[in-house]
């Protein structure tokens, strides 16, 4: 039997192998995940989303919008934790809804898990004052029109079937008028349309401090530059790097930064990827002068 | 290293390795998994609608004498007839057709305003950024760059000419930011891609392993 060429062997690569050094790449360096943490350069729209956050004020109402489900979880719970986290510092309070029925378990666990956080130790989060879920709403993009009208008729009664009215944090707020920042996290277009649309094209408080930031996964993330260029969107985080830059700006304790800690791993698949990329290039290439040699 | 004892961990591993296992080829413990995966999903979600939709307000409104819900409540019915077959099916129009020119009407006018004309404002910027300590030349170039791709793509897509010519330069520039537009949400995507398979790996060496 003839002994293959490299030519061959580099065309020939079977799938399998890619898939297990992907899956390598993924995983070793996991293992040195402190040894090898990187140095991260914060980019635009994150330091963006940082600045506005920081100009919350104590007691400011912060409504976390989600659109996604278990399956982009690894990419969209460390903003949700992210942004959470950042709302506590600043002493501000969160209101949460989702817009597809598989996102309320998630964060109302990623609110929870911040809470639970060392730097908090000590602080009392109590539910109605500092966090309200309301939980799943059907309508997709109309729930946030029906919301800038009343939020109390969009959501009679929050996730746990207690009238909005009964919550402290919401006695006195019906509308976005009493908000500061509604952001929108999604892994799905709600309605085909790109990351916060509903926010951009519905919420339309007076209130000259209210303003409208996202962050998506990274798939989705180029369709939302039209409205970050335009200015409608204020601040934005992109899949994974972009939470990674975001727990760096906010100095996050490395044991709760997950983005920070994936993105060695992150980093060396993509090297893998790069590579298999680079050799079946080299291959076809060089298949091609063969031929055209044979002709 | 310490594997976990928690039976929803447990599960979700050896789904999660059922799901993977189509890597190596199609087998039937991926079949399981898949079904497992759509069966619940599907449960999972038609059970939130009832539960916070139809419930509260549908069945709720009814019970308070809002008699107007009943409305609503026939148009849903009548989308169901679309699996009804040929007799019957005709209800399902009325029921389309309300949704259908309910969200015509309520989007139209918000969505030309901040997904059209909003935009073309957004893309009327200074080509020679001058700011407090002078001229802003990375944002000179920033605005040029966007200006000159809106226009060239722009060019790319009007096909009421010939490209040639200038035309035809200009509708190249296009393609050419087509390309680095696509190449640049591909990378995207596998960055999101590889970051889930993180995610994932993550769950089965450290949350259920206890490796990491």
């Amino acid at each position: 039997m003839a002994r293959k060429t490299i030519i061959e062997r580099l065309l020939g690569i079977d799938r399998r192998v890619v898939f297990l050094v992907v899956f390598l790449a993924a995983l070793i360096p996991l293992g040195f995940r402190d040894a090898l943490r990187m140095p991260i350069k914060p980019g635009t729209f994150s330091t963006r989303f940082f600045d506005e956050m920081e100009k919350l004020e104590p007691g400011e109402i912060v409504v976390i919008s989600g659109a996604y489900d278990p399956s982009s979880a690894p990419e969209i719970q460390p903003m949700v934790k992210a942004a959470a986290r950042h709302v506590y510092r600043k002493g501000a309070r969160i209101l949460t809804l989702s817009l597809d029925a598989k996102t309320p378990p998630l964060l109302e666990r990623a609110v929870r898990e911040v809470q639970a956080e060392r730097e908090f130790n000590g602080r009392e989060f109590r539910y109605g004052r500092d966090v309200v879920h309301l939980g799943y709403m059907s309508g997709f993009l109309l729930v946030i029109k029906a919301m800038n009208r009343s939020f109390k008729g969009t959501f009679p009664k929050d996730k746990f079937g207690t009238p909005l009215e009964s919550l402290e944090m919401l006695k006195n707020v019906d509308d976005f008028e009493h908000v500061a920042v509604a952001m929108e996290f999604a892994s799905m277009g709600v309605s085909g349309a790109p990351v916060a649309a509903g926010l951009v094209m519905f919420a339309k408080p007076g209130n000259p401090r209210f303003r409208v930031l996202a962050g998506a996964t990274a798939v989705m993330t180029p369709e939302a530059y039209p409205y970050l260029q335009s200015g409608q969107v204020k601040g934005f985080l992109g899949g994974l790097k972009g939470v990674a830059d975001y727990e760096e700006l906010m100095g996050t304790d490395t044991e709760y930064a997950t983005a920070g800690s994936y993105m060695p791993s992150q980093s060396v698949a993509h090297l893998a990827i790069i590579l298999f990329i680079a050799l079946g290039n080299l291959g076809y290439f060089l298949d091609r002068r063969r031929r055209k040699k044979e002709r | 290293m310490e594997i976990s004892h928690d039976i929803g961990i447990w599960i979700a591993a050896l789904l999660t390795l059922g799901i993977f296992s189509f890597l190596w080829g199609d087998n039937p413990f991926y079949k399981i998994c898949e079904a497992i995966f759509v069966g619940a999903s599907a449960g999972y979600v038609f059970v939130i609608e009832v539960r916070n939709v139809i419930e509260p307000k549908l069945i709720g409104n009814l019970a308070d004498g809002n008699w107007s819900y009943l409305i609503p409540g026939f148009l849903g019915i009548f989308m169901l007839f679309r699996l009804a077959g040929p007799k019957l099916s005709w209800l399902s129009r009325y029921a389309m057709s309300f949704v259908i020119g309910t969200y015509a009407g309520i989007f139209f006018i918000n969505f030309l305003k901040e997904n059209f004309l909003n935009q073309l404002s957004g893309t009327m910027v200074p080509l020679l950024v001058f700011d407090e300590q002078g001229w802003n030349l990375a944002r000179s170039i920033d605005n040029t760059l966007m200006v000159v791709g809106v226009f060239s793509v722009l060019v790319y897509f009007f096909f009421s000419k010939a490209h040639k010519g200038a035309f035809g330069v200009t509708a190249r520039v296009g393609v050419w930011y087509l390309m680095i537009s696509f190449g640049a949400a591909f990378g995207y995507t596998v960055m999101a891609r590889v970051s889930l398979l993180v995610g994932r790996v993550s769950f089965l060496f450290g949350d259920w392993l206890g490796m990491l």
